[in-house]
């Protein structure tokens, strides 16, 4: 399946989707030392974020955020593309730190049509993903 | 992004790469939420603990700040000066903190000035109203946005910045008028508020952003003559309980001369009233270790102001802490400078406690001294960072500087009645 976003940073990429449905707090549901799922009792907890595609609704978090982002990048433990249904602030800044391809506003909701482990395709300049093989 | 010929200049790399990374940086930030063009910054406020390598990509070429620009605390137990008193062996200290000397060399050099503090406004760092200014720290945002009137958004350390190289800012969310009326309003018009206590001003922060959550929120029904050391036990906790960017205080803050200006001339979202009731369940969430012997107090969060220190000096006079006991004071290094002048810093070293330029809310993030089970402290942030972060297995007590002295020495708490 094809869909069409908006781009937020730019980038090509391709891999596994990692998909959470709540708000995601970079600060408190990342562990960047494991780039994991750090959100204590969700059924994804302990996953790998790290090398993913990350699909998430928005983000949120204190303003040291990108900071953490960007040391886990170093040990690859940052995700490897952010795919949401709107951009915040936080969610923009980490990616363009570490130049990973982040797309918002897409034409359906995305958050419903993505299943965790679903294998995307980024093509950040178009705005276009491609979910399947 | 409409931009000047000085800024076209920056994005051509003709002011050297650090600025060039920076202003490109900014472009594509202000371009993804609707920027039209920059504005330059009265003042930054940056986070101190940035990565080294990152710093020094931003900062490249860079030999002055873009503005007037202060820094934030060292983080917790790593303040070089204070560790070893904290608890934490200096050579550990320094193998965390490691590139904390390398980024003073930068930060000196560029001109950011070495505050290593969260209240700028207390060390010169003062914009006014209508300023755009970028400042680190959700609590310094709200306050800066609410009491100052200064525009502000919730930039992250990155953007922060690049915001304080370049001196610009895009132009977009609270920095435009439609985005900064209340829409949460609070109202205590039940509570007589001349009776209220720094710890009733907190509960009601806290209780204002767990209702407002991510909106403005607006509160009405305060005196006029609650002054700044009384008000930013309300504010900073705003941020705390919610991500609340401005709290608008009625008749009292720049942009709230009155209700209807406050809200924009519209009906708020949402309308609450706060009461004692209200105050109470508050305190009580912050109360989980009123029972049981403190073993450390905190006050400093935000950083004490001189009066405070005074006010924490003539309680410790001719006193100590209990042997069990730690006192942990947080400040800025210019103002610890004044009350040493006083004699302050003294009677409180005297009297067993340490004086950080920490951030006194995070401490856990580092490992805590095992000794230390329960925390009493004046401050309804540090109270529920330490729950968080603790994630509750250390205890929490919140109230007045005096009953946090009186902890300090006995080890136990005294309540109100």
């Amino acid at each position: 399946m094809k869909l069409k976003g908006r781009t937020v940073n730019t980038g090509d990429v391709e891999g596994e989707a990692i998909v959470l449905e709540n708000a995601f707090n970079f600060t408190g549901d990342f562990d960047p030392k494991t780039g994991t799922v750090g959100i204590k009792g969700h059924p994804l907890f302990g996953q790998r974020i790290g090398g993913k595609i990350l699909v998430i609704p928005t983000a949120k978090g204190a303003g040291g955020a990108a900071i953490s982002v960007y040391n886990a990048n170093k040990v690859g433990n940052a995700p490897i593309g952010v795919l949401c249904r709107k951009a915040d602030p936080i969610t923009a800044e980490s990616a363009m730190i570490i130049g990973i391809p982040v797309i918002d506003c897409f034409d359906k909701d995305i958050i419903g049509i993505i299943k965790t482990g679903d294998h995307v395709k980024i093509f950040g300049e178009k705005g276009i993903i491609i979910i399947g093989d | 992004m409409i931009l000047s010929k000085e800024e076209e200049e920056m994005a051509a790399g003709n002011l050297g790469p650090g600025i060039e990374r920076c202003i490109k940086f900014l472009i594509k930030f202000g371009e993804a939420f609707g920027a039209d063009k920059f504005v330059k910054v009265a003042s930054a406020h940056v986070f101190n603990a940035f990565p080294i390598d990152l710093l020094k990509d931003l900062t490249e070429g860079v030999d002055q700040a873009g503005t007037f620009t202060t820094i934030h605390p060292f983080m917790s137990l790593f303040d070089p000066l204070a560790c070893e008193k904290m608890g934490m062996a200096k050579e550990r200290c320094l193998q965390q903190n490691d590139n904390y000397a390398k980024r003073e060399e930068i930060y000196r050099r560029i001109g950011f000035f070495l505050t290593y503090t969260c209240v700028p406004q207390l060390v010169g760092n003062f914009p006014r109203k209508g300023d755009y200014v970028s400042w680190f720290g959700s609590s310094s945002q709200t306050f800066v946005n609410s009491i100052v009137g200064a525009r502000q958004n919730q930039d992250g350390a990155v953007v922060n910045m690049a915001i304080a190289v370049t001196g610009r800012a895009p132009n977009w969310g609270l920095y435009l008028d439609e985005n900064r009326y209340g829409k949460v309003l609070v109202d205590l018009d039940d509570l007589d508020s001349t009776s209220l206590t720094t710890t009733d001003l907190g509960a009601i922060g806290y209780y204002t952003g767990g209702i407002a959550q991510d909106r403005n929120a607006a509160i009405s029904g305060l005196r006029r003559d609650i002054f700044y050391d009384k008000l930013k036990y309300l504010i900073h906790p705003v941020a705390t309980s919610g991500a609340v960017s401005i709290c608008h205080l009625v008749g009292i803050t720049p942009e709230a001369p009155d209700l209807k200006t406050a809200l924009g001339n519209k009906e708020p979202e949402e309308h609450v009233h706060v009461g004692m009731e209200e105050i109470r369940k508050t305190t009580e969430k912050f109360r989980t270790g009123e029972s049981e012997p403190v073993d450390l107090v905190i006050f400093g969060c935000p950083h004490c102001s001189i009066q405070e220190l005074k006010t924490i000096a003539g309680l410790l006079e001719n006193k100590k802490t209990g042997s069990n006991q730690r006192l942990w004071v947080g400040t800025a290094h210019q103002v610890n400078d004044l009350a040493q002048a006083m004699g302050y810093s003294q009677v409180i070293e005297k009297a067993g406690g340490v004086i950080a330029r920490s951030c006194m809310a995070t401490i856990p993030d580092c490992p805590m001294p095992e000794d230390v089970k329960n925390v009493a402290t004046n401050s309804f942030k540090t109270a529920a960072y330490i729950t968080g972060i603790s994630k509750g297995s250390i205890k929490v007590v919140v109230g007045e500087i005096e009953q946090c002295i009186s902890a300090a020495t006995s080890g136990k708490w005294e309540g109100e009645d």
